[in-house]
This record gives C-alpha cells, structure tokens and sequence, in this order.
C-alpha cells in the first residue's frame, strides 16, 4: 500500500514542493512509503522527483494529486486505476488574472477541482479554509492537514552570514516575502512603506520573491517601487538568504487578498519577526491569534501600528512568545496526526504489531551493499555482524544490487538468495549515482543552511534509490521482529529508520562528515529505539548534532585475529626491512594525498626509510619513490600484513570506528594515525599502542617514535585488543532486540 | 477596523495608533477592497465549452509580450508571419481542424449522455428512498386470526 503524490510542477523554494517532500516525511513516519512524481521537475531535482508518466499503482495504493492549478494530472488521476486523493492548496482568485495568460489555466483548475470529487477516496486541505472550499465543491472525506515548518531551520545560525552582513541595520524594516503577483497586492505592501516613510525617513522595505513581469499590475508596481526610496528586491534566494532577510527585519507584512494557507507567516514566527498581515483567507487561521491581523487596510493607522510592533520590546516580546506558541501548535506532530486520521479513513491504515514472543527472533538487517566481495567498513561491519549473530536470530539481509561503492550499479541479479548461509533480498536501484553531479551538488549545499526538499534532493541523488526496499519494509515490516540498519548517510537506511520507528536499531557508523548538518537526518537518530554507536567520539559528535537523539550505547565490534604469519607475507610481495602499511581504499577522502607527502618527508630525513605499503582498491595515483601499491590483498593476507608491520597507518581523517586500528593492535602492531580523526585519536589516547600525526613533519616525529618504543607499544596494543571481544557484541546486540520485543 | 490577536489589545492599540495619526493632521481612508466570490464550476458543461472554444487549431492565441525591445520585435515578425501565411496555416492544420471538430461533437455528446444519466440516477434514488418511507409508515400487515387448516 504505497502512497505516491503527483505535483504538476516540482521547484526548489515552490510550497507545493516543500507540501509534497513535508507530507512524505509524515507519511513515512506513519509507516507508508511513496514516490513523488511531477510534470515538470526543476534541474537537481531529478532524483528525489520522477516524471508523472513513470508512475506505477497496484490496485490497493493511494496516489494523491496536489491541485493548485489547473494541469493535466486531474485528467491522469482519474484514470489511475487504485485509491485517488487531492491535496488542496487552493487556486488564485480569477478576478486577478482576468485577460492574461493565467486566466485560462486558474479556471481550468476550478473545473477540475469540481470534477474530482465523485472519484476520489479523500480529500485533503492544508487548511480549514481550504477544506470547507472542497466541500463546497462536492467532496465527501475531506480533513485538514495543515502546511508546518521546521523551526530549527530559520535559527540566527541558518542566516546566510554575507547576506546578514549586507542587509544588517539599525534602519526600521519591514518584509515581505512571497512571489510577486497580483492577488498577493505588493503595491499595498508600498503603500504602507510610503507611510512608514514619513515616521522613518531611513526606513526599509525588504521584498523578497521572483517577480512574474508576465502582468501588467505587476510590472507597473515595480516601476513605481523602484522610484521609493528603501525599497529593495532580494528576488529568489536560497535557505539562508531568506532567514538573513527575516532576521534582517523589524515586522513581517502581508496584504495577500488571497491565502490558502501563507508558509510565509509561520516563517516569519519561526524567525522571530512579528507578524502583521491582512485578515484574507486563511490567515487568521494560521495565525490563530498569534501576530496582528487586520480588517482594513488604512496605511498610515497601520504604520504606526508596524512602528509600534517593531520598536516596543515589551510588545514584540509578548507577540514573539504567542507566535511561539502558535508554531509549536502547528508542528509537525500535530500535522502527522490528522494525516493519519485521514489515511485511516481512506482505509490506508496499518495494522497495530503485537509484541513478539517468536524464538529465535526474524531481524531485517538493512545494508547499502552485502556480499563476499564487498569491502568497505561499514559493510565489513554488517557482514560481520550478521556472521555472529547468525546463531540467535533468524536474518535476512535487505540490501542493493551493487557492488561498486560509487555508483551504486546494479551489478548482482535482484531478488532473494542464500549467501554463505545467510538469507539475502536484493532491491534494484533504477538510478546509479552520478558522482560528478553529486560532487557538484555537495560543493554547492555543505556548510550552507537549505529547506528539507534541497537536502532532500542532495540526499536522493547519494542513493541508492531502493523503491522496492521501502515498499518491502512498509508492506512486509511488520512480519520482521525487529530491525537492524547500518549507515545512517545512504538514503537506503536514512528513509528506512522512519517507516518502522522505534522497531529500528540504527548502526549510524557516523563520522565528520559534513552531510550530518543537514537537518533532514535529525529523524534516523531521533527515532530508532536505540543508537549502537561504535566509539565514544562517535556519541559525542551525534549527540552535538542531534541532541535529540534516541538512547545511544557504544557497542563498536569486536576484533578476533586469526594465526597469522609475516613471513607469508614477505614473501607474497618480496618485501625486505621494515614496512609501513595502510589497507583500504586508495583515494583522496581517505589522507591519501597527506599520507604521501609525510611519507616523502620521512624519505627525505631518514637514511634507510620503511617502505609504505598501500593495499586496496586505488581510485587514485599514489605512485612515488618507496611506495609499494599491492591492490586487493585477502583476508588472511591483511592479517599477515599487519603481524609484520613496523606500524599500520591510519591517515583517514574521517573514521566511525577504525576497524584498521582494532585489527592491528589485535596482532600487536602500534598504530601511526591521522589526529584530524577524533576517533582515531581516542584508540590512541586510551589504548597508548601508536602515534598521531597532524602534518608532514608530525608524520615523520610519528613513525620515529614508534621505531624506538615498538615492544613497548605492541604490549599495550595486545592489551587494548583484549577489550573488543565478540561475546560483548553480541550480547549487547541481543539484549536491545530483546527489549525492543518485549515492548507493545 | 479592527485588529486580531490573543497577545495585544487590539482596541487600545488602535486608539493609540489613530490618536497619533490625528496629531499629525492625517485623515484616514481605507483602501476600497475587490471582494468577489470565486466561481463553482461545472466541469462537463466548463470543459465542452473550453474545447469548443478552441477547437479551430487554425485561429492563432492572442498576441502579447510583456517584454520590450526585442520582445516587441518578435511579436511584429509573428503577426506578419501569421498575415502572409494563413493560408498555408489552413492548409497544414486542414486535418486536426476536422479532428478537433469530431473531438468537440463527442465530448459534447457524451457530456450531455451524462448529464443526462446523472439525473435519471438521481431521479431513481428520489424514487426509492420515497418507496422505502412509504413502506416504513405503512402499519404492519395482521396477524391471521383464522382457524388453523390441518
């Protein structure tokens, strides 16, 4: 029972886009997966929105179209042959647009919205206002799911600091912010400026929105605009953009004529401006009571009334602490709910899980990718887990089809299979990850602030997409007693953990990484029923982000060496005298590039130098003079390799746990790790087996501090390794299973 | 006028405000509102109208730019492109006029077939829900008092 929404146009900043991705993340709280599709999609957004005529229903799904105009998806919806729904955001009024080109389409999409009615299984407005029009228009189920914001996201810290810089003034400033066309009447909002003018000579208008030049209403107000002084159009902005205007600002301004909901209002609360806005549509609703709305539009009462809003801190106090209750009214919870009300009624509900007494328990471990010739840590974590705990529970494996790690392509058949005994269900990823347009993408969003469907977009588009997946854990969850998901980043645990909630335990394997700003991933840790965090560095970073987060415990993995033999090794790769090694992937994001450079300046200041072993898949040059690259080496070669290693190193500033560290020291091999990695310098604070390097010059002061106390650090390396056994693991894996079952 | 809000009081702050409007000598006017109700539409009878409105391919969409310069340019060049060329326009769009027609006459057709319908449904479920008020206040039929056949 999926639940896919149709919007006929899907643009970064647009409501109905922001409408669609909210109600998506509430529908997979309520444990319902869905895609989006729409007619026209923005460039970026192409992975998180497919085109309306990829669309495919069984018969039980519910497709809801959003409906704001007149488009060709009523038409569409009506012959789709499952459950059909409208989500209602209401059309502009005509008499705005009468005799241009938006006439047409406005009336299209009242006739439209009439002729819907008899055909579908409910009705949803955004607002009361919204939903007493659809029952105006002959529909029968119809609820109120009003629009919400995610307040975190306009904190004084998601203020676009350059933008803050610019607009920044003691000048009084109003703002308003919407798209300007002609119901939304900006030359009013003029009007008011021209008054304020008068008590403020200095004062400020702030406009921010694309103007629709297409409408001569339109284009002789900003002709008459930009004669006025303090006038200033922002246009279009990004995230941060938008909350440097708003807390660049004294009042926030609405004299829209016409609102089927106004997300600007609530933006504005969430900002900390007051609000005043003309009582039109369903303003007063969402206001309800919070800010000033007014009946009458007298410019020169309202702008003292503006002055006063912005310049009395008594006042604005009392205005900012009642539109701060209106928002946490307005939240996402109180959102969630009516949603679900209304599902039920269109007998979309899902039935309640009786707690299970089932011995041994069916887990679901949800993994990116899983198979023999998978490297990766996270992935060797997963595989091992599954290994030990094989024993006491019964396990499938829910994972892709890939094997590459950067495209994510499916390169294994689809479907179920027994691996190495252990049961293994593989989802197809119709869309590769285009690494250069992701590079892109990241370049652009981190260390900025966005919305949800930006993040949302970013996150989509690092995959893997794994549609079948989210459809096999909305419609067949509830047959699995409990959930393990490892890898908080990819999308194929990130939209996982919310569809079975506190039936999850999350592996996040996080690391500095600098996705986890994204707000949008506040939910995988706030909503599994525990965190089995690797590291105590790893908790802290999660708990510095998400403060929210479920109850975390450090569980990591355990390390157990098998006999290995150095000389094998040695002789393997005709290796003579001391040597330094690194296995994993060869690449950049790993310290490669700094690995090299201190290893050069190692060469440089000592007579006879170990040679530096790198084995692993290279996706990089790394040749250079006493480098040795030796590939993918076994297993039982890694082993080999660390037993005879002067040092292994660990130059990935990035680690979740540093399973390289563990399986060193297990066989008594000191550490030289990277200091940019608080995990790696918490192995080598608490274990004192190794040394951390920062530079170049470090790198060398490293490995000369290891040559003379190797005995010395090997003992203590032996005596770390002694605390990471399996036993451990698994009785702390099986105790949070069992107490997630244990509850109703 | 009058101002909405659970934190303010809405009459005091008003009497402020136009106190001090006054004291500059400022007579206020409310800007006249367009209060107009939105249209219900019918969308058979809207649709039929809409197709049949545009049925004819061959008649061009009014011609406006809200750019200047260039824009104004283009606009010429399309105007004298549809002057010199209708003809050929009627040439070319001869079939889909004739097809566009035919999907105009069916729509129609059963638009009205519907119409139609609907009314003859709803005519039937009046005629059974009087048929069925009818028979609950009919009292209900006697018991037999005769003598019992063997």
């Amino acid at each position: 029972m999926a639940v896919h929404q149709l919007v006929p146009h899907f643009r970064l900043g647009d409501a109905t886009a922001q409408a669609a991705v909210h109600l998506r993340a509430l529908l997979r709280r309520l444990g319902h997966w869905g895609g989006l599709y729409a007619s026209e999609r923005e460039a970026g957004t192409e992975a998180l929105v497919e085109p309306s005529g990829a669309l495919r229903v069984a018969p039980e799904d519910l497709v809801l179209v959003h409906h704001a105009i007149g488009s060709e998806l009523p038409a569409r919806l009506l012959h789709t042959p499952c459950r059909r729904g409208v989500v209602f955001h209401n059309l502009s009024p005509v008499r705005f647009y009468r005799g241009t080109p938006l006439e047409a389409a406005l009336l299209s999409g009242r006739a439209q919205l009439s002729g819907m009615a008899a055909h579908v299984a409910v009705a949803i407005g955004d607002s009361d206002f919204n939903s007493a029009e659809l029952r105006r228009a002959g529909y029968q189920n119809v609820h109120t799911v009003p629009l919400f914001v995610e307040p975190e996201r306009f904190g004084p810290d998601r203020a676009d600091p350059a933008t803050q810089r610019r607009l920044g003034s003691p000048a009084f400033t109003l703002v308003s912010v919407s798209r300007v066309v002609p119901h939304k009447r900006f030359e009013d909002v003029l009007a008011l400026h021209r008054e304020v003018l008068r008590l403020r000579p200095d004062a400020r208008l702030l406009l921010v929105g694309g103007v629709d030049r297409v409408f001569p209403a339109v284009r002789a107000f900003e002709a008459q605009a930009r004669t006025v002084p303090g006038v200033e159009f922002l246009g279009r902005v990004s995230h941060g953009e938008l909350v440097a205007a708003y807390r660049s600002s004294s009042v926030f301004v609405s004299m829209s004529e016409h609102e089927g909901f106004g997300v600007p209002l609530l933006e504005a609360m969430a900002s900390d401006v007051p609000v005043l806005a003309y009582a039109a549509g369903a303003v007063p609703e969402t206001l309800g009571g919070a800010g000033v709305a007014f009946d009458e539009k007298r410019f020169a009462l309202l702008a003292e009334l503006a002055l006063q809003l912005g310049t009395d801190p008594a006042l604005r106090q009392r205005i900012l602490a009642g539109q701060r209750r209106r928002l946490q009214a307005l939240d996402a919870a109180h959102s969630q709910e009516r949603l679900r009300v209304a599902l039920e009624m269109a007998g979309m509900s899902r039935p309640a899980r009786a707690r299970s007494t089932r011995r041994p328990p069916r887990v679901a471990v949800v993994v990116q990718r899983f198979g023999a010739d998978i490297t990766g840590g996270a992935e060797e974590h997963a595989a091992q887990v599954v290994r030990r705990l094989r024993p006491h529970w019964d396990i499938r494996v829910l994972t892709s089809c890939a094997v590459d790690h950067l495209t994510w392509a499916d390169a294994l058949p689809p479907g179920e299979s027994t691996e190495g005994g252990v049961q293994v269900l593989r989802f197809s990823n119709p869309r590769p990850r285009p690494m250069h347009a992701l590079n892109e993408l990241s370049r652009r969003m981190f260390g900025r602030s966005h919305d949800r469907v930006a993040e949302e977009s970013w996150m989509a588009l690092q995959g893997p997409l794994l549609p079948g997946l989210w459809r096999h854990l909305s419609e067949e969850g509830a047959g699995y007693d409990g959930v393990v998901a490892f890898t908080y980043l990819y999308v194929s645990t990130a939209w996982s953990v919310p569809l079975l909630g506190d039936r999850t335990l999350l592996v996040p394997t996080a690391q500095e990484d600098e996705a986890l700003g994204f707000d949008a991933y506040a939910e995988v840790f706030e909503r599994p029923r525990a965190l089995l965090v690797n590291t105590p560095e790893e908790l802290e970073l999660i708990a510095r982000r998400f403060p929210r987060h479920a109850r975390a415990r450090v569980v990591g993995v355990g390390v157990e060496a098998p006999e290995s033999r150095a000389d094998r090794f040695r002789e393997r790769f005709d290796l003579r005298g001391p040597y330094l090694l690194y296995v994993g992937r060869v690449e950049r994001g790993k310290g490669i590039p700094e690995l090299l450079e201190g290893y050069a300046k190692l060469r440089a200041r000592t007579a006879s130098p170990p040679t530096l072993v790198l084995a692993g898949e290279a996706s990089m040059d790394a040749r250079a003079h006493g480098v040795r690259t030796l590939g993918r080496v076994s297993d039982q070669e890694k082993w080999d390799g660390l037993a005879g290693a002067l040092a292994a190193v660990v130059p990935s500033p990035r680690e979740s746990l540093s399973l390289l560290a563990l399986e060193a020291f297990a066989v008594g091999t000191p550490v030289v790790g990277s200091a940019a990695s608080p995990v790696v310098r918490g192995h080598l604070q608490r274990s004192g087996a190794g040394a951390q390097y920062t530079d170049g010059e470090g790198f060398v002061e490293a490995v000369r501090r290891v040559e003379e106390r190797r005995g010395e650090l090997s003992r203590a390396a032996l005596r770390y390794a002694a605390r990471y056994g399996w036993a451990k693991v698994v009785d702390a894996y099986r105790e949070e299973m069992n107490a997630l079952m244990r509850m109703r | 006028m009058k101002l909405l809000g659970r934190d303010i009081d809405g009459v005091a702050l008003l009497r402020a405000a136009r106190e001090r409007v006054q004291a500059r000598g400022i007579r206020e006017d409310a800007a006249p509102l367009d209060e107009e109700p939105e249209p219900l539409l019918e969308p058979l009878s809207f649709l039929a109208r809409a197709i049949e409105e545009n049925a004819d391919p061959t008649v061009g969409l009014p011609m406006v730019t809200h750019r200047t310069g260039l824009g104004r340019g283009v606009l010429l060049a399309k105007s004298l492109f549809r002057r010199t060329c209708q003809p050929f326009i009627n040439e070319a769009l001869g079939r889909q006029r004739l097809f566009n027609g035919h999907v105009r006459d069916i729509s129609a057709q059963l638009a009205a077939e519907v119409i139609r319908l609907r009314a003859r449904v709803e005519a039937l479920e009046a005629e059974k829900a009087a048929r069925e008020r009818t028979a609950r206040l009919s009292p209900p039929p006697r018991r037999g008092t005769g003598k019992r056949r063997r």
